[in-house]
């Protein structure tokens, strides 16, 4: 993390300090991450960069009250989740989220008047049908599964970004694969069911009504 | 790749749950189908504790149907991370420190700076603001010192010489040479609104100051005033404010 350059912390004295250019150098080192979460979490780039500006604008403003006894890259994340998590909730929302850990998740039905895409599956088709199971994920599951497919980070690490027990951390990975496997699932079946009409009976929705 | 989506796995209780995939309460009852069903999502991504993964570990071995669905669920892992490591791919991070730089110089917490290829549009605005509010203010105490002068009448002028108006134009960047070229001719009296063109429908009447509102390009936007009259406002011009005098 800090291998070239100043300690985090370091940087956040500084910047504590009224030294714009340590701010900078921590925009700069963890500017990527911020996005790759923002980006992730809300799909559309434009909002991604506004969600991911406006949480090093708030990191800043509450620089005096950062807790050295955490890394900075854990509060940074901790606010661009919840900002996302913040900004999907305003949205329509796709999916029903859960209100509690013990709920279902209750997807809505597909929308079968939707543009479907073509037989073939290129990279950028994959991403964008991917990017589609993600949008029919609940908030708090994307920005778990982000955090650990993506980012790489562990349960403890993530449990305290979402702050969540890593109990929950677990329990919401769990589901979510599971989610975002019936998702893709229904996807390839509706792919199927485009390549051969004919022959390929219609398959019947994981999610009921 | 997944076939036909299976049916949803029943939700089970975080307590239950977490009794399998916390270290700290690793047990050794054996685990029924159903348990390690549930595991499965977990233990393809290497989220259980060693003792948990190594009991599924062994279950998956000696099952095909739960070494399929541990299949399955790690090829839909990896579409997971595939496609969003491609979408990043073809999206790389923006620079975000020239846009917060911006804000926090607009919440007046951080100097504002120029860096070479930084947005001129975003970093020159409370600037651009501030040099079109002082020019006018500048402009109109001159004028109003002027107003004298204004008010005498005017000397003469020889028979078929038409009064000119000259436009004076001081360039961005505090640019004071102004550039001199007779214009139509009118007299003070004469110039019309049309002649000045203020974006903010105000009448420009002799030895007033028309401050121009948002034109076409809301980087101009504040800079502009029009000064109609001859008095030496040339000197009280800021960056990028424009002046239209009248000479006779």
């Amino acid at each position: 993390m800090d291998a070239d350059g100043p300690l985090d912390a370091d940087l956040v004295r500084a910047a504590q300090r009224g030294e714009a250019a340590a701010f900078e150098a921590l925009v700069k080192r963890h500017q990527d991450r911020a996005w790759r979460i923002a980006k992730g979490m809300v799909g559309d780039r434009e909002e991604a960069r506004d969600l991911a500006q406006e949480a090093f604008l708030r990191v800043f403003r509450a620089l005096d009250r950062f807790d050295f006894q955490h890394e900075f890259s854990t509060w940074l994340s901790r606010i661009v989740s919840n900002l996302a998590i913040d900004h999907l909730r305003r949205r329509r929302p796709l999916t029903d989220g859960l209100e509690g850990e013990d709920d279902e998740l209750r997807p809505t039905r597909e929308d079968e008047s939707a543009p479907r895409p073509g037989d073939r599956l290129e990279q950028l088709e994959t991403a964008a049908l991917v990017r589609e199971c993600i949008d029919r994920l609940a908030p708090h599951f994307r920005s778990v599964m982000i955090l650990r497919e993506l980012e790489g980070l562990a349960c403890a690490e993530i449990a305290e970004i979402v702050g969540a027990t890593q109990v929950t951390v677990r329990w919401r990975l769990h589901r979510g694969r599971k989610l975002f496997q019936e998702e893709w699932s229904r996807i390839e079946a509706r792919r199927l069911g485009e390549a051969a009409p004919a022959r390929t009976p219609p398959r019947e929705s994981s999610h009921g009504a | 790749m997944p076939d036909a989506p299976r049916s949803p796995t029943p939700s089970r209780s975080p307590n239950l749950f977490a009794r399998r995939t916390t270290a700290t309460t690793v047990n050794s009852e054996p685990l029924n189908h159903d348990e390690l069903v549930d595991l499965l999502p977990l233990w393809i991504g290497g989220d259980l504790d060693e003792s948990t993964a190594d009991r599924v570990a062994a279950a998956v071995a000696d099952s095909d149907e739960l070494s399929e669905r541990a299949e399955e669920l790690a090829a839909t892992r990896r579409i997971f991370v595939d496609g969003l490591a491609s979408a990043l791919r073809t999206d790389p991070a923006p620079d975000l420190w020239p846009g917060v730089r911006v804000a926090l110089a607009a919440d007046g917490v951080l100097a504002p700076a120029v860096s070479p290829g930084e947005s001129a549009r975003v970093l020159a605005f409370p600037w651009r603001r501030v040099a079109a509010a002082a020019a006018l203010l500048v402009s109109a105490a001159l004028l109003w010192t002027a107003a004298g002068e204004w008010a005498a009448p005017d000397e003469p002028t020889a028979a078929g010489e038409s009064t000119a108006m000259s436009e004076r134009l001081v360039g961005e960047g505090g640019d004071t040479s102004a550039i001199h070229r007779p214009a139509a001719t009118h007299t003070v009296a004469d110039v019309q609104p049309a002649d000045v063109q203020p974006a903010d429908g105000s009448r420009a009447a002799p030895g007033g100051l028309v401050p121009l509102g948002p034109r076409a390009s809301q980087r101009d936007a504040s800079q502009l005033l029009y000064f109609v009259g001859d008095g030496p406002a040339d000197a009280a011009l800021g960056t990028g404010t424009r002046l239209v005098s009248d000479v006779r």
